[in-house]
């Protein structure tokens, strides 16, 4: 029996936890009923002075007849925009119907009232609705109830921060939360309430007081359901916007699907919302890492009871064990939050924590509240993990179910007040309050958070500190000076002010610092960038510096004829300073990750992306720890090898710097299918139901190609970006969803791949190559050539020439040249190299002269003589045409390089792509299958050859011994040794890719060591060695899978999978006081061979 | 840099012997004993030869037309490297089978660069491959001085058949410059400057050719009276591209534009918002500058002065030659003239 026939889900983080939230949420809501008391006001038909009375401003009832009538008398009566009508299915008799709106439907839905004084409340006021979504809310992430704001998010301009409005926010599937969002004037705030169930077809009653002095609250159902209190505020500032019920004031519309019944706005706090003994968690945490110190739940009695009271009593009981606290006496209005802390040793998993508070007031009456919740307690992280993140936000179940481990989450709209706070902010309790129930959330899935911070990109700084032209005029367009010093402090403190609100969360691993800034970089002439040039170049802004990508040669006078420039040359020195350090960006990167990591939390890992999208010069992403890039697959998938080459090229200006790796998932239409076929029977079955795509999902057998071109670089993780055309999301924004089967089949990878072998890759460092690829910087700025991280262009495609000729290109800067020379080089390809700082060619030179061989196009430098000649290559658009082309190409120069140049490992199939990493003297051969046709899905446009087909390939490896395993099927591999090379075959699936280790021992089985008892409580120190036939530990690197299993066979948390680094592997069992006694089993199974071998051990009670 | 400089400092690197012995000992083909040498080792001895200095110039002048061209190319270039006994064998390389090997022998034949070099560069500007051409042209551009002799070599190679040959020789030949400073840049202008009128020049009525070999001007079009009527008709404030010309290299406009009785002013300029890539501008047929950044040229909005040009209650005559590389191209913004105060 295989052992992989028994094994559980890898993801060892159930969703137990989000399942007892949920029920304990339902629970805590129907346990707040009103049974046995009179029914409170708000589940009747407002009559009377509820309806009319002196505080009630507005008051919308859609009765028949008068649906559109402000009951109140107050006369703003209503206008129905868009589809919105009205109904009778309220639970009071009338109601309105309002639909969503989005990017393909921006139309104006709900109701208008227009602006009226009365409806911007001048101190406290209440606003209540009921209200029943329909099921499509779920594509809705953020819909508005009411809205007399328009503006949910920062916008440096007055009218963006008058009045009020009320959003809808999903959190998860089926929960919601409410934001308030407040406008004062200058600036806005946001009240937050706490995540709640939303189930389509069922009334909820909400209301939402604001006691016009900072203090925010929220009801549902007349309970409380969170509070937000908003330092030194005071009453919104009166808009010009009317209210407008179900949608978004103006554009872009965020309708809401749904219904909306009683809709009232009233001076002043109403007392039905005022409040009694409450008590609710705190700001702080509920999922906790298993041994973790110091961890406990924040428990806050609020008394908003009117009354004094005394001491008040709290008990709370979490995984059987109670304990009682005192709480001090609480005046009118006052809170106390009591710590609960909680046992972590235990075992993995989600515990309910109940509590209850009782209190008595002055005149004997006691007062009493409960509340119920779900403790997480996370497992601990193996080592070695590969991230698969996800470049976007999804549904934190769907997103783990493909297999993501990280995604992205926002910073909402904090950057002003930093900015206007000029220094870390001490704490951001909005953002912490905000982002704690997510971060939860997010641990008790097993998942990890990136929090995408851009205070370079923060619209508040364009009017501050634009950039200018020479003559001293602002610059069109949103990229600001981000050099200035007040900017480059900001970042810093942006950095700083997140690390203190977030640094305790677990969940949150890191951080994407801006992205795709350096596209519209601009030149800059303000006087500190002057200054800059002149300190760093010595010499001012050279007077032929008209762009930013550089001068061409052919335009500046008596340029030298063999196209070789001093390194020192005034134009190279400026483009160099302006790419490193002059536009700003990478210092201010630095900046943000310095502020990140200001409060210790050395763990959290920062990265930029698209890193190599600018001229190849070190520096790009500043000194964030990960650099990443984008790439499109079409029209040739290994050319995601070529962008990763690109980014090691980059990362070796700054050691230690790692590299990961993103796909995108959506493709361009425009690149892959750009014209409707205008026979209806020519159209793909995307065409047909969706033909206005802008952007389409990317194939399946590419995604999976890209999967292994970007493996086989030593690469630490891999993103994916497109959650709406990776899922469907139902939501019609311009990513759309057109290929079920390339969700399926990245979830398969990451479960098959990924995850088995991912420690053992981050364990294994490439095989140093021997072959150079120069990407010119001077070329670059001299001759506009330059692949700017598309991979596109002759200097992308000689890369993919290059892996078809089964080479492995190394791609090198023109520093790295300077800075290591060209020791270990044989060939350098030098595609647009058509000039050269005289450093660079010098060392060329000498290297040519040393016996290198030096491969170029037609436009080399005349100061160096090619001894191979690719001659350039522009693409026609047409996919076969052009692969036909560059794979001659390819064959040709390996006829031309055959004599004198010899391969470690090729295969006999061009279409088959092999590339090395190397463990010692063990080889991890990688084999990618690149041979595809046209397809059914965009085939038809010519422009992209979607469909793999398998194929079969002959490798060879010139070591003259070894023993292979395929790492992916677990088992050895056939192998043939004749003429100092192994030799055997392989066979591919469409866009298949193949992992083998090449080991000089052989593997003969898995030993496992481990005390023969233990007890609860106690550590159980554990020893795997995947061994030889001699019984020595085999000296490579080697997946193993592990499962700790107890006596009901449940895995325990040390179950997973490993990299065996040298043969060896040793964990520690922290058994929990709540684990069964009894035999316990640790089986290991390593996954080259696919031997096994088991330890049981007996747990005493 | 000279070439020479490039190919002979730093000769003797302490790893070459490294190399070299990876030449003959880790690449295929080693000599074996009673067989024809392989590519790879003899290459390798060619390299070791040239270490012992010119004395192997009989031996790489041999291998000048070995069967393998990176053999060929190697002893090309280490000839080169030889200095003087070595570019002396190359000269008779100016006729080789190998591109590669040509190419080498040119520059070999230029360094120095001087009237001394003429027949070689003459004779690359006859070679079949574009690419020899192209840098016999830049080498040509560069020679000084640029006496008649050279002169008629650029004209030639303005005459070639590839476009790239034609447009370094045309560049190098192109007549017209002006230094352009606006008034509102002059650094000695010590007065606000105040746009007191703007007057559009209409998108309509203009005529269009193409000007493939670049010699229009020798023809004359920018003069005023010029006969245009078998000109294509075009708009601007849109490339021409959008209006049926796909096309790259250089063209004209010609267009004409009607001024009010002469205002008071203190200057007058012509404003192009954007003219994709290079312009250069003639008003009532004198020529008043040039917008010439290259590529980087495209999206940047320029001025020209054209005080002294202008003619004020008639009908003024505009020519506009324009040079574009890539993508899109023409007057693709508005023109409009500003008078100055």
């Amino acid at each position: 029996m295989r052992y992989g026939s028994k094994h559980r889900p890898v993801g060892r983080r159930g969703n137990q936890g989000a399942a007892l939230l949920l029920s304990l949420l339902l629970l805590a809501l129907a346990e707040r009923g009103w049974a046995g008391e009179a029914r409170p006001p708000w589940q009747t038909h407002y009559t009377g002075a509820e309806a009319t009375g002196e505080h009630v401003i507005a008051l919308w009832q859609f009765q028949p007849g008068q649906e559109t009538r402000d009951a109140s008398g107050n006369g703003h009566d209503l206008t129905l925009r868009g589809q919105a009508r009205f109904t009778t299915d309220g639970p009071f008799g009338g109601c309105l119907e309002s639909f969503a709106a989005g990017a393909e439907n921006d139309k104006p839905q709900g109701a208008l009232a227009a602006n009226a004084p009365d409806l911007s409340p001048a101190g406290a006021f209440t606003l209540e609705l009921w209200f029943s979504a329909k099921p499509e809310l779920e594509q809705h992430p953020n819909v508005f109830l009411v809205d007399k704001k328009y503006f949910n998010y920062v916008k440096a301009v007055p009218e963006a921060n008058w009045d009020y409005c009320l959003c809808l926010v999903r959190t998860g599937e089926g929960r919601r939360r409410l934001d308030a969002h407040l406008g004062f004037g200058t600036d806005s705030a946001v009240c937050t309430s706490r995540e709640f169930p939303v189930i389509p077809g069922r009334w909820i009653h909400l209301a939402f007081t604001y006691d016009g002095a900072g203090t925010g609250r929220f009801f549902i159902n007349g309970r409380p359901a969170g509070k937000t209190i908003l330092q030194g505020r005071g009453p919104v500032t009166p808009g010009r916007y009317g209210v407008v019920l179900g949608d978004r004031y103006g554009s872009i519309h965020s309708g809401f699907p749904g219904y909306l019944a009683q809709v009232r706005l009233c001076r002043g706090i109403v007392p039905t919302f005022s409040g009694g003994l409450e008590l609710e968690l705190g700001a702080g945490r509920t999922a906790f890492v298993r041994q973790e110190k110091r961890a406990a739940v924040p428990l806050t009695v609020s008394n908003d009871t009117g009354r004094s009271l005394e001491p008040a009593r709290l008990q709370a009981r979490l995984a059987g064990k109670a304990r009682t606290f005192r709480a001090p006496g609480l005046a009118p209005g006052k809170s106390h939050t009591l710590s609960f802390p909680v046992d972590t040793t235990l075992r993995p998993g989600a515990y309910p924590l109940r509590a209850t508070v009782t209190a008595a007031a002055g005149d004997g009456r006691q007062f009493t509240a409960t509340t119920a919740l779900a403790v997480t307690i996370a497992p601990r992280p193996l080592p070695h993990q590969m991230p698969v993140v996800n470049w976007g936000t999804g549904d934190l179940k769907q997103v783990k179910a493909l297999g993501f481990t990280h995604q992205l989450i926002g910073w909402d709209d904090d950057y002003g007040r930093v900015w206007e706070a000029g220094r870390p902010l001490a704490a951001l309790p909005d953002a912490a309050a905000r982002n704690a129930r997510l971060l939860d959330d997010y641990l008790a899935q097993g998942l990890s958070a990136l929090i995408y911070l851009y205070p370079g990109r923060w619209s508040g700084l364009k009017s501050h500190v634009p950039r200018v032209d020479r003559d001293g005029k602002p610059r069109e367009g949103d990229n600001v000076c981000v050099a200035f010093p007040e900017v480059q402090r900001h970042a810093y403190n942006v950095g700083a002010s997140v690390a203190r609100a977030l640094g305790d969360f677990p969940a949150l691993a890191g951080s994407l610092i801006h992205s795709e800034v350096r596209d519209d970089t601009d030149l800059c002439f303000h006087p500190h960038d002057l200054e800059a040039c002149r300190r760093a170049t010595g010499a001012a802004v050279p007077p032929e510096v008209q762009g930013r990508y550089g001068v061409r040669f052919s335009v500046i006078p008596d340029f030298p004829p063999w196209q070789v420039v001093p390194d020192d040359h005034p134009l190279l020195r400026y483009y160099r300073w302006f790419w490193k350090e002059g536009d700003g960006w990478n210092p201010l990167h630095t900046r943000v990750h310095q502020g990140l990591k200001s409060t210790g939390r050395r763990d959290w890992w920062t990265f930029f992306d698209p890193a190599v999208r600018v001229p190849s010069l070190w520096g790009s992403g500043g000194g964030v720890d990960v650099i990443s890039q984008w790439t499109y697959s079409y029209p040739d998938p290994i050319k995601i090898g070529q962008a990763t080459d690109e980014l090691f090229a980059m990362a070796a200006g700054r050691p230690g710097q790692r590299v990961m790796k993103m796909t995108q998932v959506i493709w361009y239409r425009s690149g892959t299918a750009p014209k409707l076929p205008e026979d209806e029977a020519k159209r793909a079955s995307w065409e047909r139901k969706i033909p206005d795509a802008q952007f389409i999902t990317i194939a399946p057998d590419h995604l999976r190609e890209a999967f292994w071109s970007k493996l086989s670089r030593p690469i630490q993780g891999i993103m994916y970006h497109g959650w709406e055309s990776l899922t469907d999301t139902g939501r019609a924004v311009s990513y759309r969803y057109t290929h079920p089967q390339t969700q399926r089949v990245l979830a398969e990878l990451v479960r098959t791949v990924v995850r088995p072998l991912g420690p053992t890759l981050l364990q294994v460092p490439d095989r140093p190559s021997d072959f150079g690829v120069l990407e010119s910087f001077t070329s670059q700025i001299f001759a506009g050539r330059g692949t700017h991280g598309w991979s596109q262009g002759w200097e992308a495609d000689l890369h993919l020439i290059l892996q078809w000729a089964q080479i492995q290109p190394k791609v090198l800067y023109e520093e790295t040249i300077l800075r290591d020379g060209l020791e270990g080089c044989r060939v350098l390809a030098l595609p647009f190299c058509d000039v050269l700082p005289e450093g660079v060619a010098r060392r060329i030179a000498a290297f040519q002269r040393a016996g290198g061989l030096l491969i170029a196009d037609e436009y080399l430098t005349p100061a160096l003589t090619p001894d191979i000649v690719v001659p350039s290559y522009q693409r026609t658009g047409k996919a076969r045409e052009d692969k036909r082309v560059l794979q001659a190409r390819a064959a040709s120069l390996r006829r031309e390089l055959d004599p004198f140049y010899t391969r470690y490992g090729e295969s006999a199939n061009p279409d088959v792509v092999v590339r090395f990493r190397r463990y010692r003297h063990c080889d991890y051969l990688f084999a990618v299958n690149d041979r595809r046709t046209f397809g059914d899905y965009v085939g038809h446009h010519g422009l992209a050859m979607e469909k793999g087909l398998p194929t079969t390939a002959a490798l060879t490896v010139r070591r003259p011994a070894g023993h292979v395993y395929d790492l992916v099927a677990h088992r050895p591999v056939p192998v043939r040794a004749a003429g100092g090379a192994l030799r055997f075959t392989a066979r591919f699936g469409p866009g298949d890719g193949r992992l083998f280790l090449i080991a000089p021992t052989p593997i003969r089985g898995v030993r496992v060591a481990a005390p023969a008892r233990a007890s609860r409580g106690g550590a159980v120190r554990v020893e795997v060695t995947v061994v030889d036939p001699r019984g020595a530990a085999v000296p490579a690197v080697v997946p193993v899978q592990v499962e700790v299993l107890d006596p009901r066979q449940r895995p325990a948390e040390p179950s997973g999978y490993y990299g065996a680094k040298d043969g060896k592997l040793s964990f520690t069992l922290d058994l929990a006081p709540n684990d069964l006694p009894g035999r316990w089993v640790i089986r290991a199974r390593e996954l080259a061979s696919g031997s096994s071998g088991a330890r049981a051990f007996t747990v005493a009670r | 840099m000279h070439a020479d400089a490039l190919r002979f400092r730093g000769r003797r690197m302490p790893w070459t012997p490294l190399l070299l012995a990876a030449l003959g000992g880790l690449l295929p083909g080693r000599l074996a004993a009673g067989t024809t040498p392989t590519p790879a080792a003899r290459r390798a001895a060619l390299i070791r030869a040239a270490a012992r200095g010119p004395a192997a110039v009989p031996r790489l002048a041999a291998a000048l037309n070995d069967e393998n061209p990176v053999v060929r190319r190697t002893a090309a270039n280490l000839l080169a490297s030889l200095g003087q006994p070595g570019r002396a064998s190359l000269r008779a390389a100016a006729r080789n089978s190998d591109l590669v090997v040509r190419r080498t022998a040119l520059f070999a034949a230029c360094q120095p660069l001087t009237a001394a070099s003429l027949p070689a560069l003459e004779t690359a500007l006859a070679d079949p491959h574009p690419a020899l051409r192209l840098s016999a042209a830049r080498l040509l551009v560069a020679l000084k001085p640029r006496d008649e002799a050279v002169r008629r070599a650029l004209q030639r190679a303005r005459d070639d058949r590839d476009p790239a040959v034609r447009d370094v020789a045309a560049r190098a030949l192109w007549p017209f410059h002006k230094d352009v400073v606006s008034i509102r840049n002059r650094k000695d202008w010590d007065h606000d400057v105040v746009v007191t009128q703007t007057i559009p020049l209409p998108d309509a009525g203009w005529r269009f050719a193409l000007d493939p070999r670049q010699n229009g001007h020798e023809q004359g079009w920018f003069a005023p009276d010029f006969d245009d009527s078998g000109w294509t008709p075009i708009v601007t404030g849109k490339a021409w591209e959008e209006q049926g010309h796909s096309y790259d290299g250089v063209a004209w406009y010609r267009g004409a534009f009607d001024l009010p009785a002469r205002p008071e002013h203190r200057a007058v300029e012509i404003c192009f918002d954007g003219v994709d890539e290079c312009a250069w501008v003639w008003i009532n047929g004198r020529y008043v500058g040039q917008h010439d950044l290259g590529p980087d040229g495209w999206d940047k909005p320029f001025t020209l002065d054209i005080t002294e040009e202008v003619r004020w209650g008639e009908r003024n005559q505009i020519t506009v030659r324009v040079q574009d590389s890539a993508y899109a191209g023409g007057i693709w913004k508005p023109v409009r003239i500003e008078v100055l105060q």
